[in-house]
């Protein structure tokens, strides 16, 4: 799967939080980040759905991380 | 694993919702995440137009089962060019009478029913997968009409097609001799299509207007002053102000989500934003706190939020960002980090980020907020 079809992912993850489906949403992003650990946009999308701030960091941390291993 | 069902109970409503890219997408996740997912590959397979891909799905899934009629059925579909594949799949399901997809064979029921086969295939209940979630009509419409679109029968243009195959070489035809003949938009216009050369033909009023529409116009009275449109950069364009040379962080630079900080939600969401900012100033100093302002559509400036933006670096220092707001930075020029919380308002469009006092330059960093 390219990054392309991840992108579009994160497009029904968007969808799927803009109609209230947060659980799915959440579910498909975690998916997500097994399958693509580096992609940063994963992880931030992650931390948008993170249930405290501890998570969101953490998540935000990953994030950060996956950029700059891609750098 | 129950985010795998949910994602399959996704890509089947996607696919029941006629939005296959969509559906392809999630089942191609799943058989990343789980590759003995024979479901996932029995669906990818259901919603691939390309019979390649639906091929190498299908033999994805006899791999997993090589008894799984409906990947057989699949198969078939496509024409079987594996027959080795099929025969054992056929010579399986001989030998079966319950025809239960995926399920071991049970003797006790061959002996007293040699030839049943139920009218319906029961809902696959795969060893390799633990997910319950399986429309199996559907699936099989999806074959089926994969069958009757790839099938074997020779096709040619209907008589619909040849009808439309003539007309358009009828346009062709006068348009390449109005080339030769004709000049300007004249020579395509409608009056000339349909039986006139254009070496005779006379522009209609209709032809008139989409000659006039061919020409650009020319403002009737002199020209007025207008604000210098503001210029719009690239993620990784930098500016220089006041000695701070800044920018946006690349990709992820912008979080957009209804994320409640410390316990305060904001009045509409936050954006998290990460931007990069290089001292070069001469001294020791933090970045001026209302140096960044975000500005959108409906002509409101956002300023950021110091105390919840803090917050987020200090929950860990130099991960979220290399510095906070408030920090002081270094006059070393080194491109620096720093993590900035906004809270927009939810009907906020085109979200533009500007440093410094020039407004004349910034980011767009969110088109919409909801």
């Amino acid at each position: 799967m390219s990054d392309v079809e991840a992108q579009a992912l994160l497009k029904t993850v968007n969808r799927l939080y803009r109609e209230g489906d947060h659980a799915r949403a959440r579910a498909l992003l975690e998916v997500l980040s097994v399958v693509y650990p580096d992609n940063p946009k994963v992880w931030s999308a992650l931390a948008t759905v993170a249930h405290d701030n501890d998570e969101m960091t953490h998540f935000l941390a990953k994030a950060s991380k996956a950029h700059r291993s891609g750098e | 694993m129950a985010e795998a069902n949910e994602i399959l109970q996704l890509g089947i409503e996607a696919a029941r919702d006629g939005n296959r890219e969509e559906a392809r997408n999630l089942f191609t996740l799943l058989t990343k995440q789980d590759p003995q997912n024979i479901q996932a590959w029995l669906w990818l397979a259901g919603v691939s137009d390309n019979p390649k891909l639906r091929r190498d799905a299908l033999e994805r899934a006899i791999a997993i089962d090589p008894n799984n009629e409906m990947a057989l059925r699949g198969l078939r579909a496509l024409g079987a060019d594996r027959p080795s594949i099929v025969d054992r799949g056929r010579n399986a399901i001989r030998e079966r009478t319950g025809s239960l997809l995926g399920r071991p064979s049970q003797p006790a029921q061959r002996a007293s029913q040699p030839a049943a086969r139920p009218s319906r295939p029961a809902p696959v209940q795969t060893q390799q997968s633990t997910s319950s979630v399986f429309a199996e009509d559907e699936l099989t419409a999806e074959f089926d009409a994969f069958s009757d679109e790839y099938d074997d029968e020779p096709r040619g243009p209907t008589p619909l097609m040849w009808g439309v195959l003539g007309a358009l070489a009828l346009l062709l035809i006068v348009f390449l001799a109005s080339q030769f003949v004709g000049s300007g938009a004249g020579s395509i216009l409608p009056g000339n299509i349909f039986g006139a050369t254009s070496a005779d033909a006379t522009p209609t009023a209709d032809a008139a207007m989409t000659a006039t529409a061919l020409v650009p116009t020319t403002p009737a009275g002199p020209p007025t002053a207008t604000p210098p449109p503001v210029m719009l950069l690239n993620r990784d364009a930098t500016l220089t102000i006041d000695g701070w040379e800044y920018g946006l962080y690349p990709d992820p630079s912008v979080i957009n989500g209804p994320i409640s900080l410390a316990g305060v939600p904001p009045n509409g969401t936050y954006l998290i934003v990460l931007v990069t900012v290089a001292n070069n100033t001469g001294k020791v100093q933090p970045l001026p706190a209302n140096f960044f302002a975000l500005l959108d559509d409906q002509g409101r400036r956002y300023d950021v939020n110091v105390e919840r933006s803090m917050k987020v670096y200090d929950n860990a220092p130099g991960s979220a960002s290399d510095l906070g707001i408030s920090n002081d930075i270094e006059p070393n020029s080194v491109k620096t980090s720093i993590v900035l919380i906004y809270d927009v308002n939810l009907d906020a469009t085109n979200v533009r980020m500007y440093g410094g006092s020039n407004l004349s330059q910034g980011w767009v960093i969110i088109d919409k907020v909801q």
